[in-house]
């Protein structure tokens, strides 16, 4: 039932047509692996919902860090459980991400015309483990500290520019406060930012192409058509 | 039509054809009313668990540090009673140390001490009430002034001018011997 306010809405913004084509479009009839993206999706909203109110306690400085993450888990009401969403959320967004990704490998979903949607693809789940790496220093325990120091020792193997590298990651010579604050800064600024942009194209192209049809049993013809289909739109 | 490339931002139609695959089947197409109003119900309530499941405990987390953690405040010395002379209230300071989240912290309390005729010694909070400035007690002019909004008290604290809705508190101090002791104000009591 269409209320005056949702009129008065969608005259002056067309919010009715924006919603029709995300939520009302049609998709082939295909299997629950097709529900993986939004499965990575919800986890991903779980993380902004979960990491924001994180940073409202949080405190990244070495003195500070690991006393006001026990202060989260253990003082806070329900902090034990926003942390624990965040910490398990975490591993699941990179398992979900894969599977989403090698379901779509397996049915040649990234074929013609949705390469680009593939190649945003592989940003999010770059993005998704940069996220894990950096979230992992910031508890600052020595999980954290050590895993942080063999990591970013890796980016010293790289020929040529590996010191400077590693000079970049840390800050410094040192795992030290300089690194803390920057994974701290990366984590929350520069990848949710970065994810923001690369899902905003991944989710456009989605919706503009649709989702493609499993190129077996009976829908393979299906996807074979509509593949010559766009060949033929684009020729 | 074929369901998965329909592209136009317009929809053509709002009830879109049966698939091939749904008339081909038995099982109700999308397009069955009891079908979608039970999805759709579905979705919602599941949406709405999730919301509540995660907004509630959210609402308490941030809600917790706003409520007061009712310390008992300790007597603390903070002047002796040869230094008061009725007429010109006495600002001294003493500090606390209290947990606040994750760290020990010093806060700095003061007060003023208001020695009557009678040798009785009041605690006067130098907080002003109107919004919480520091006030000053001007001796020349025997008032306690707000440099904020220009609140004037008494030397009893009560209002004589400006924006201030009540007097300044009154603090809890006592007498032991010569020495003036006082315990930190306890918040909402």
């Amino acid at each position: 039932m269409p209320s005056r306010f949702a009129e008065w809405v969608d005259e002056r913004s067309g919010v009715k047509s924006v919603w029709r084509t995300i939520f009302g479009r049609n998709i082939p009839k295909v299997n629950w692996w097709y529900t993986l993206g939004s499965a990575t999706l919800l986890v991903v909203i779980n993380q902004f919902i979960t990491g924001i109110l994180l940073t409202i306690y949080y405190s990244p400085s070495p003195q500070d860090a690991y006393a006001s993450v026990e202060f989260i888990t253990y003082e806070v009401s329900a902090g034990w459980l926003i942390r624990g969403l965040h910490h398990w959320g975490a591993s699941a967004m990179v398992v979900l991400a894969v599977a989403h990704m090698v379901r779509v490998i397996l049915y040649g979903a990234y074929k013609f015309p949705r390469e680009i949607t593939w190649f945003t693809g592989v940003g999010l789940l770059l993005v998704t483990i940069g996220f894990g790496f950096t979230g992992y220093l910031l508890p600052w325990d020595q999980k954290a500290y050590w895993a942080t120091t063999v990591g970013t020792r890796m980016l010293g193997a790289v020929p040529g520019i590996g010191d400077w590298l590693l000079r970049m990651a840390r800050g410094g010579t040192d795992l030290t406060a300089v690194t803390l604050t920057r994974f701290f800064a990366i984590h929350v600024w520069v990848l949710p930012a970065t994810l923001l942009g690369l899902l905003g194209v991944h989710l456009y192209l989605v919706i503009r192409l649709g989702i493609s049809a499993p190129p077996f049993g009976r829908w393979k013809r299906q996807a074979e058509d509509e593949i010559e289909e766009r060949r033929q739109e684009t020729v | 039509m074929d369901p998965q490339t329909d592209v136009n931002p317009e929809p053509p139609s709002e009830v879109a054809p049966a698939s091939e695959e749904g008339t081909e089947t038995a099982e109700p197409g999308p397009e069955d009313p009891g079908r979608r109003r039970f999805l759709t119900l579905a979705t919602v309530s599941l949406s709405g668990v999730i919301a509540g499941g995660l907004g509630i405990p959210a609402f308490a987390y941030l809600a917790d540090v706003a409520n007061p953690v009712g310390d008992e405040a300790a007597w603390v010395p903070v002047g002796s009673t040869n230094l008061l002379e009725p007429g010109s209230p006495l600002l001294v300071r003493y500090t606390v140390r209290r947990n606040v989240g994750w760290v020990e912290q010093e806060n700095e309390v003061a007060l003023y001490l208001v020695a009557g005729a009678d040798g009785e010694v009041t605690g006067l909070s130098n907080i002003c009430p109107h919004l919480g400035c520091r006030v000053r007690w001007v001796d020349e002019r025997q008032k306690f002034f707000c440099p904020c909004h220009n609140g004037v008290f008494a030397i009893d604290g009560t209002v004589e001018e400006g924006p201030p809705p009540e007097p300044l508190p009154h603090l809890e101090v006592k007498v032991e011997g010569s020495q003036v002791l006082a315990r930190e104000r306890i918040e909402n009591a």
